[in-house]
């Protein structure tokens, strides 16, 4: 097991929140046709907040700090809550579009020990980012600041999520990727939108794009090891959690909002109200969840995925049950091994059931 | 006569506290340390302006029950390697600006 796999597991025995997401701000200088956040500001944590809000973190024992939005340059005060998080001694991770990153911006992360900064780019060419991004010119600046943060010797990394619209250029971003010396990373999940529109759900790539994604040997390594049929689960597959959060991880809102979760949005607490650890021992929510084992969830511990797929219970919350299956996880491990889940072997029973009681009501 | 040791944590770190153990990581490398209670308590007294010795004769051996010469050698390897990676800075001089001040939790 490796150092970090150890801290992670005993920060689970502990009980510790190790990772922290915290959103600084919702407002941004894109407006990606993808993005599920509310821009307007809402009343966000003052600076005098979110510094108290990182030293509680800190009692807390969170390592691990991401500091996201919206686009987090959007906040005069960025580089104040940056400083105090490394005075801090947190682990800090930035993500941003980089639009607004310049050389003295790049020089000042590069100081304050930064240890990653995460850049979405959707295509190498400027017609198909920009027209997601609906900035014009934001993929030169973009570019721009990735070169910028690489010359002070920076970790950057390039996040490529996938759309339908932009899924035929994944090859030219990682060929960018690798020409800028940076990281890749693609991510193929579109979540619904804080208001619960999922209308951007139908940015989606197809299932067939996905089978692509799996078995591309560059992207997963060796694909009869990531293809293959899951082993029948044992019990400590039944009796294990989905993934980290409300165990090690949560996630807090420009507004002190705490949810386990940034694509996880139950509402468990607001740190304007109560310390972030009487929210994280106590919250009835945060407890709820930590008490769900794969055991308990009554569609996905009868299918042979439960072991091996990467069932999203923020996804399958925002489909209305915690404890149910999250339709997008079910097509990946569809996608990726043939074998369909047992929410999709449910799904066609219940839809040729539909049909019969059609043809029943007709007569 | 031997030349002293100042230490001084360096300032491209992220560390804490978990269950006992000093978590570090170097942001340089991204190299990964967990520190024993002795390695922590060193890595906690390193404010550049206390020589090595006086940290290993004043806190080690009186807080660990250990014998000095032993300590000395373990402390210096320990420095050596934490050094190595950027995360512990060396001088023979005081480093007075280098150590990011430890919040106390």
């Amino acid at each position: 097991m490796s150092l970090l796999a150890e801290m992670n597991q005993k920060a689970l025995t502990l009980g510790l929140p190790i990772s922290v997401h915290l959103d600084i701000t919702y407002r941004c200088n894109e407006r990606c046709v993808h993005c599920y956040l509310d821009h307007d500001d809402h009343g966000e944590m003052t600076t005098a907040e979110i510094v108290d809000v990182l030293e509680q973190l800190a009692d807390a024992g969170v390592f691990f700090l991401s500091l996201s939005g919206g686009e987090v340059l959007m906040r005069r005060d960025f580089f104040e809550i940056v400083e105090r998080a490394r005075q801090l001694l947190f682990n800090v991770k930035v993500k941003t579009n980089g639009v607004m990153i310049h050389e003295k911006e790049a020089t000042r992360l590069r100081q304050l020990g930064v240890e990653q900064i995460q850049i979405s780019v959707y295509s190498h060419r400027p017609q198909v980012h920009d027209a997601i991004t609906k900035l014009p010119g934001s993929l030169k600046r973009t570019i721009r600041a990735i070169r910028f943060l690489k010359s002070q010797g920076l970790k950057v990394s390039i996040a490529n999520v996938l759309m339908a619209g932009n899924f035929s250029d994944q090859s030219g971003v990682i060929a960018l990727a690798k020409e800028l010396g940076v990281s890749y990373t693609l991510d193929p999940t579109i979540t619904p939108k804080m208001d619960g529109d999922t209308s951007i759900l139908a940015l989606r790539i197809p299932g067939s794009d996905l089978k692509q994604i799996f078995h591309n040997r560059e992207l997963v390594g060796s694909v009869e090891e990531f293809c293959a049929p899951p082993p029948a689960p044992g019990e400590d597959i039944m009796e294990g959690i989905p993934c980290s959060a409300g165990h090690t991880a949560c996630y807090i809102s420009p507004y002190g909002d705490v949810f386990p979760c940034v694509q996880f949005p139950l509402p468990s607490g607001n740190v304007r109200r109560q310390k972030f650890l009487d929210i994280w021992r106590h919250s009835p929510q945060l407890n709820e969840v930590r008490s769900i084992r794969a055991k308990d969830l009554p569609t996905c511990s009868t299918c042979a995925h439960v072991g091996t797929c990467t069932r999203c219970p923020g996804l399958a919350y925002m489909e209305g049950n915690m404890r149910g299956p999250s339709t997008a996880d079910c097509e990946k491990s569809f996608q990726r091994t043939g074998i369909p889940s047992a929410n999709m072997l449910a799904g066609a029973q219940r839809s040729s059931m539909g049909q019969l009681i059609q043809i029943q009501a007709a007569g | 006569m031997m030349t002293e040791k100042y230490i001084a944590r360096s300032k491209a770190i992220a560390a804490r506290m978990l269950g006992g153990e000093m978590m570090v990581m170097s942001a340089a490398d991204s190299t990964f340390f967990t520190l024993n209670e002795v390695a922590s308590a060193i890595w906690q007294a390193a404010d550049g302006r206390t020589p090595l010795s006086e940290i290993v004769a004043g806190k080690i051996c009186q807080e660990f029950d250990v014998d000095p010469e032993h300590a000395q050698r373990g402390a210096e390897r320990f420095v050596d390697e934490l050094s190595q990676h950027g995360i512990l800075l060396v001088s023979d001089e005081p480093l007075v600006e280098s150590s990011p001040t430890l919040v106390s939790r």
